[in-house]
């Protein structure tokens, strides 16, 4: 129980981060594997966790899709099986279940017995069943071993069944991303109708051993509403709203947390609009002005603005004052890239939409989604105060960012 | 396995083996040279010890069938051959023996995989001999497979009672009946685990083994390991969900693990204990008047106004002697308790089954806590939505004001999938009241104007049940509805005819207008049922139209042959009623109608026009109906009630498939309904081992006192029932050496991680001791049952007493708290039955049948029990969670001096998101005028020194009727100072002041006793102030008192040993200096109050508020 280490977080600017990555690439380059840090990198945002409601077990789907078919035939869902998929061979598409249908195979015989799930975290199935790397496969092919494993992995049987014991790193690390989407409905006047913010703190831990690491946050009462990863010690956040865990070994979602729709949200970014069909004529007006609002001072980066046009309208000719835009006459679907706003001069895209003629102008107007990005800023203010490690004696390097986004952001027009 | 995987494609599913006439499985191979005998002149392959590897392999490939669900996708996908994928994966067989494996894979159906005869153990290396080529008999490979069942890995034992188990031949019953026996008691939770899992696999194979599994699912039941709880319950309710008398003696210990089960087996087990919480509980809804006074405290849940809440139920029950008071069980209270922190799970599962749970079994006051965990879910994918939709729909009809706050939550994107959509609409429709339907009305509004048809025409349905719901706006409504008909799309003005005419069927005098809109309509509309009901309209209330209705029929009667089926019924309908009020210009056109009807297609149409002549036109034969055909057609009809599709899905269980489909899906199991009487509850009481008393039996009795008290507040023993042992050796040795238990399960918890074999051989010496010990532990109960009639044998009697004891001391325990010694009627009955089950020998399932039995059947899940009634951790939380202030919402601005604009604000107690030392006010403008108020906003403050505003960001524009929130923070310095400043519009400027009341200038703080007692200690003197008051009686109660004192005072409650004393820490908001507040409270109402804090002034007035609120 020795506190390894106790100063406060660094903040990591993310130029740093990156060649820190760069690095860590470089290093592995020989293993361009489900283990190389790109990978880890990539799959570490886009994981979210798969789940099944609605069915208690006595109920009877045909058997054996009552589990894995909830996974598999949710596209874009990010379902257990896909999550896994992307775990084992970086993504999850076809062509890769088509080249390891042997790997597939054999995880899902683990993660399945007889249509009752039986162990579906990650990190013991990677025991049970070694993700394929290109050097595993030709030691296979030459030694006649398989990806199986021979043992059972430790955690299972352990009290902190997502972590495995004998984990060791040269460099030890622990990157917490804490990132926001913010929902928004805004309404014709520019008015919000209802925002509320959804967070998560997504972590990549690396760490040599059975680290007991401890978070704690300037202002916890902040969270509304939290849901751990079950590494997280619930009654320590009851108490004394720290979070205490174990955590696993490499990605997972530590928390994520919504804060209530009572504290007012900071909303970002304003758009004006101006979109108009005449009566009369086969032309219409639209003008869209997207600009900064309550940023704190930040850029806001990766701006997309989408929507949805009437079926009536058959083309769009318009001019951005920065950016791309696209408008598909079939889906009907204007997308606009605008990349960063300068605050100075805020972008517009301007022009005209031409109408089917002789059709009576479309009653409805269309809505505007809007996606951003803002970096370093945790828009509800959340902030985390410090990350404590014991039980290990190294000291590891520590990092924090904060990010925010658009999440479903919708404006009424 | 690719070659597994091409036989899979070869072979089509379900064929059975090939069978000879006695049902014996015959094999494709001829007999071959057995293996193991050298004298075959095989060359054996040396192999690497990979037996695990190898028997899953084999184990996978006996089961095809989950191969083959992976491949026809692939199949289907265009993949032309999974052979494409081999050399990389199969490597073992092909050296030697490629060629002949590969002929054999041609006119064979199994693949080479299955036939590997027997492997070979020799100098400890495993051996494959290289003719593989045979195929050994089921029964060699039986043997093969029982011998590894005794392995010293307990991964090949697992995965081969797996491969077992997944052979679906039933001659081999017996053998895997055996083998799930042998696995059932064996070492290593993780083989106990899937001997769990096999068991529904036998028995859906044979199910007349049903009473021998039942057995084993008994035995595995005990089984208190977390891996292991899951799959056996999940196999109880495969087999024998009816027997739940097996749960009884597990059922606390159930709720103890469930925490630390994995997600999957905690859905199966939470819904198992829903349908047992039903059958053996007493409804907490049955006095629902009683507890809704507790409604408000309850929202806020925790875990100390659960616990007790029972208590001032029971208070409330005691004022109504009348009544029958309810109690709730102490295990019902424990199932509740423990389930709750789930609801903070990831899995979208596991938060469901919770939610259904405390939906069906919590008492109604508490089944608020759900909506949050619930209303999260909604960010999930599209399918979990779905979902969790379907189920707050259910929810929200007989629960309305729990989903109330989280109203906007449920507004729709235009991005939904429109099935999503429509769910959203129902929820909002049932959430729509008196006070929110403005809101709600206003949302629908922009609905219609969605791209979205189907939608659209949801939301008008939506509409319409919101005015029939709601008087009040029913006019709105129909006004709105009435503007839609002019609407371009024709769904949309169907739909709106269709509800339009339901609406005013309930007041129809008023609406001739409408109607005739409606009569000029049908020159347009073409979509049948709209039409129908227009007519349908027409008629019913022609009277009201007279001289459209004639015209009317007069064209239907010419588009006649042309109409729909639905649309020529309601023109006969209408020409019916016509011809009954005003025959004289209808007369031949009712003719002509049902002269034309008489000749359709369709049969009903010619039934139809046949029945209403002979009803209206009065035959010959003066029908006797025909006079009262006016009564007949125009009789007054009852309004529709337009309600939810979801009203009666609750007796459903909800979660559950057949709640989602609503239709009974198979394998259902109907939820069953509270019980009139409560079952007996002491069949949940479990013996309690000697050997954990003895050993704690003295020190306990000296602590026992603090020991309950202490674990009311304190982190000590929490930990360690989190069964973790690292808290646990963390905690300090005083939690430990106080519950014993926990040092027992910590004991037994190493002996099942102790896996590998010479870990494992250490803890068999341990585990012997053990057995002695449970041995003489099973003689208590004997030496009972002798003792009434020899006392002369001193060993019995002795443990005998001994035994006694225990369990008068496990009483005691069993009696958590102090409410539930309130408790006479069943207090009283209750000591008694428990005495006889305790030492009763009938109820003690001794385990007879394994040799070597799992660890700590009976021990352990006590130890676990007694872990779960420890647990009264809950004082922290009510403070923390329910920061309601008492000062209300409070005038800044009234309506006359404001000229219209009303200004209201109220503390939220929330922290201030850009400044800590800053109180955050909420502030609420609303525009009572009739013009819109612009450019609301924060004129430049006069302050006094130090106190500084954070004003809110500019309101653009207020609409006559509109209202608003914003948000401002001010630092108030530590001072009850007024912080004056104008407040803005674009034409006037209105001074106003805000004064807080001094308990708003502090913020919680949490600290454990120790620590405040020393904070305490630092603070005396000059900075403590005490004063002495008197409790009324109406405060007299724990949570009166900790709720007035936190209403007062933004304090933390901090937790405390002895009972009458309360203390409250917190932090000024500026300068940071601690606050404690500590309340002593004495017998008779006389209590003392101290404050320790350096401000001296923000002290006075602390303890002049506080005392003021107590004593009001």
């Amino acid at each position: 129980m020795t506190g390894a280490s106790t100063g406060p977080i660094g903040v990591l600017e993310p130029d740093n981060r990156a060649s820190r990555q760069q690095r860590s690439i470089t290093g592995e380059k020989r293993l361009p594997d489900a283990q190389s840090a790109a990978f880890r990198r990539r799959s570490w945002a886009e994981r979210s966790r798969g789940s099944r409601v609605g069915q208690s077990a006595g109920e009877r789907l045909p058997q054996r899709a009552r589990w894995a078919g909830q996974g598999l035939s949710a596209p874009r869902s990010g379902g257990l099986c896909e999550q896994l998929g992307r775990d084992y061979f970086g993504v999850c598409s076809e062509p890769v279940i088509k080249d390891n249908v042997v790997v597939v195979y054999e995880v899902l015989e683990e993660m399945l017995d007889n249509g009752f799930p039986l162990a579906t975290e990650s990190n013991i199935l990677k025991e049970l069943i070694k993700p394929p790397t290109i050097l595993r496969t030709v030691v296979n092919t030459i030694t006649g071993s398989t990806n199986v494993g021979d043992q059972l992995p430790t955690g299972q049987l352990s009290v902190v069944p997502w972590r495995r014991t004998g984990v060791k790193y040269t460099n030890n690390e622990a990157y917490f991303d804490v990132i926001e989407e913010i929902d928004a409905i805004i309404d014709k006047s520019g008015s919000t109708i209802t925002a509320e913010i959804q967070g998560v703190i997504d972590a990549c831990v690396k760490l040599t051993g059975m680290p007991d690491l401890t978070l704690s946050f300037m202002n916890p009462r902040l969270l509304d509403d939290v849901s751990f990863h079950p590494c997280v010690r619930f009654k320590r956040w009851e108490s004394e709203r720290i979070l205490s865990f174990i955590p696993p070994d490499g990605n997972f979602r530590l928390l994520s947390y919504h804060v209530s729709a009572q504290n007012l949200v900071a909303i970002p970014v304003y758009v004006k609009h101006n979109i108009s069909f005449r009566d009369s004529s086969s032309l219409g007006r639209f003008e869209i002005t997207v600009g900064p609002k309550q940023t704190m001072g930040k850029t806001i980066e990766g701006v997309t603005v989408t929507s949805q046009m009437p079926k009536g309208v058959l083309n769009m000719s318009l001019t951005p004052s920065q950016g791309t835009h696209t408008f598909d006459p079939v889906t009907k679907m204007l997308s606009w890239d605008v990349g960063k706003i300068n605050p100075q001069k805020p972008p517009n895209l301007k022009g005209t939409m031409s109408l089917q003629a002789g059709a009576s102008k479309p009653d409805e107007n269309p809505t505007i989604n809007l996606q951003f990005k803002i970096q370093q800023l945790a828009i509800s203010g959340l902030k985390v105060n410090r990350l404590d490690m014991y039980g290990e004696k190294y000291k590891p390097f520590k990092g924090i960012k904060y990010m925010t986004k658009a999440g479903k952001f919708q404006v009424r027009t | 396995m690719s070659q597994v995987a091409l036989k899979g494609r070869r072979r089509p599913e379900g064929r059975a083996f090939p069978r000879d006439g006695r049902g014996q499985a015959l094999l494709h191979r001829p007999r071959c040279l057995l293996a193991d005998s050298p004298s075959a002149g095989l060359a054996l392959v040396p192999l690497r010890p990979q037996r695990a590897a190898l028997i899953e392999k084999s184990a996978r490939s006996l089961r095809r069938r989950t191969l083959w669900s992976l491949l026809n996708p692939c199949r289907a996908a265009g993949l032309a051959s999974p052979a494409r994928t081999g050399p990389r994966s199969l490597p073992r067989l092909q050296p030697a023996s490629g060629p002949a494996i590969s002929s054999w894979a041609k006119s064979s159906p199994w693949p080479p995989h299955v036939c590997r005869p027997r492997l070979q153990r020799r100098q400890g290396r495993l051996r494959w001999p290289r003719g593989a080529r045979v195929r050994p008999r089921p029964r060699e490979r039986r043997h093969l497979l029982l011998r590894l069942q005794a392995d010293p890995n307990q991964l090949i034992r697992a995965s081969a009672l797996r491969v077992l188990s997944s052979i679906r031949v039933p001659i081999i019953v017996p053998i895997m009946m055996l083998a799930i026996k042998e696995a059932a008691s064996d070492m290593s939770p993780y083989v106990r685990k899937t001997a769990a899992h096999a068991i529904p696999k036998l028995y859906s194979l044979d199910s007349d083994q049903k009473d021998q599994l039942i057995e084993v699912i008994e035995k595995l039941l005990a089984d208190k390991t977390t891996l292991v709880a899951g799959s056996v319950v999940m196999a109880f309710e495969e087999v024998c969900p009816e027997r739940i008398d097996l749960i009884h003696k597990n059922y606390r210990k159930l709720c103890n693990l469930l925490i630390d089960v994995e997600e999957w087996g905690q859905v199966v087990i939470i819904s198992m204990l829903t349908r047992y919480a039903r059958t053996q509980f007493l409804s907490p809804t049955q006095n629902e008047s009683l507890l809704e006074e507790n409604a408000e405290k309850a929202f806020y849940g925790s875990e100390e106004d659960e616990a007790k809440g029972a208590g001032s139920e029971e208070t409330a029950a005691a004022a109504l002697p009348a009544r029958k008071p309810y109690i709730m069980d102490p295990d019902h209270r424990l199932l509740l308790r423990n389930t709750k922190p789930l609801l903070q799970s990831r899995s979208a599962a596991v938060v469901m089954a919770v939610a259904q749970l405390y939906f069906h079994l919590a008492p109604k006051a508490e089944v608020g806590v759900i909506a949050k965990a619930l209303v999260r879910l909604l960010r999930s994918h599209s399918e979990v939505q779905y979902v969790v939709l379907q189920n707050v729909a259910t929810m929200s009809i007989k629960r309305r004001g729990m989903f109330e706050p989280y109203l906007k939550s449920f507004y729709i994107r235009s991005t939904d999938p429109t099935q999503i959509k429509i769910l959203k609409l129902e929820v909002l429709t049932n959430l729509a009241n008196e006070t929110n339907i403005p809101t709600v009305l206003r949302e629908f509004q922009t609905y219609i104007r969605s791209m979205d048809k189907d939608f659209v025409a949801a939301t008008i349905q939506a509409i319409g049940r919101c005015a029939t719901n709601i008087g009040r706006v029913r006019d709105t409504c129909l006004n709105g509805l009435v503007q839609l008909l002019s609407n371009r799309d024709e769904l949309v003005v169907a739909e709106s005819v269709v509800v339009i005419k339901k609406l005013l069927q309930m007041q129809p005098a008023q609406h001739g207008e409408i109607i005739k809109h409606l009569a000029k309509l049908t020159d347009n509309i073409q979509v049948p049922m709209a039409r129908a009901s227009i007519l349908w309209l027409i008629g019913e209330y022609c009277e009201h139209v007279p001289r459209i209705a004639p015209d009317v029929l007069r064209k239907m009667a010419k588009s006649f042959t042309a109409e729909e089926d639905i649309v020529k019924l309601q023109v006969i309908n209408l020409a019916a009623k016509l011809y009954l009020t005003n025959s004289k210009q209808t007369k031949l056109l009712t003719q002509y109608v049902l002269s034309l009807a008489k000749y359709d297609q369709n049969y009903d149409i010619r039934d139809r026009a046949r029945f209403t002549r002979q009803l209206i036109v009065p035959s010959e034969q003066g029908g006797a109906l025909s006079r009262h055909a006016k009564k007949l057609f125009l009789a007054p009809k009852p309004a529709p009630v337009l309600e939810s599709s979801f009203k009666d899905r609750d007796h459903f269980q909800l979660g559950s498939l057949s709640h989602l489909l609503n239709a009974k899906a198979t394998g259902y199991q109907e939820l069953p309904d509270w019980p009139e009487e409560a079952p007996d509850p002491s069949v949940r009481n479990v013996e309690v081992p000697e050997w954990t008393k003895c050993s704690n039996r003295e020190k306990r009795k000296e602590k026992e006192k603090p020991f309950y008290s202490d674990s009311e507040g304190e982190s000590g023993p929490t930990e360690s029932a989190d069964s973790d042992p690292e808290s646990e050796s963390e905690s300090d040795s005083k939690s430990s050496s106080e519950s014993g238990s926990g040092e027992s399960s910590s004991e037994s918890d190493n002996e099942d991680q102790d896996e590998d074999e010479e870990k494992g051989r250490g803890s068999e010496s341990e585990q012997s001791e053990e057995d002695g010990k449970r041995k003489t532990k099973k003689k208590v109960p004997e030496g009972k049952g002798e003792a009434s009639s020899s006392d002369e044998d001193s060993d019995s009697s002795s443990s005998t007493s001994e035994s006694e004891m225990t369990s008068e001391s496990e009483e005691e325990q069993l009696e958590p708290a102090s409410w539930r010694r309130k408790t006479p009627p069943s207090s009283k009955r209750a000591p008694a039955t428990k005495e006889i089950s305790l030492l009763d020998l009938e109820d003690f399932t001794p385990p007879s049948v394994q040799p070597v039995s799992p660890p700590a059947i009976v021990s352990t899940s006590l130890a676990a029990d007694l872990e779960g009634l420890t647990l009264t951790d809950s004082t922290l939380v009510p403070s923390l969670l329910s920061p309601v202030s008492r000062v209300g919402r409070q005038e800044l601005l009234h309506r006359v001096a404001g000229e219209g604009l009303v200004v209201d604000y109220t503390f939220s107690r929330q922290p201030f998101s850009g400044d800590p030392h800053m109180v955050s006010v909420h502030i609420h403008f609303s525009n009572s005028s009739d013009t819109p108020i612009k450019g609301l906003h924060v004129g430049t403050p006069k302050l006094p020194a130090g106190i500084s505003i954070q004003e809110f960001p500019e309101i653009e524009s207020l609409a006559p009727g509109e209202s608003a929130t914003a948000v401002m923070g001010i630092n108030f310095c530590d001072s009850t100072q007024a912080a004056n400043f104008q407040l803005c519009t674009q034409t006037r400027q209105f001074y106003v002041s805000i004064q807080p009341p001094v308990g708003e200038l502090m913020a919680p703080v949490f600290m454990s006793e120790n620590e405040f007692k020393k904070e305490q200690g630092k603070l005396m003197g000059m900075n403590e102030i005490t004063e002495k008051l008197m409790l009324p009686d109406t405060c007299r109660s724990d949570h009166v008192v900790v709720q007035k004192v936190t209403a007062t005072a933004n304090l933390g409650r901090v937790p405390c040993g002895t009972s009458d004393e309360y203390r409250f820490a917190g932090r000024t908001l500026t300068s940071g200096s601690l606050v404690l507040l500590t309340l002593d409270a004495r017998p008779a109402g006389a209590a003392q109050l101290t404050v320790n804090s350096e401000k001296m002034v923000i002290g006075t007035m602390l303890v002049k508020d506080v005392i003021q609120a107590l004593t009001q």
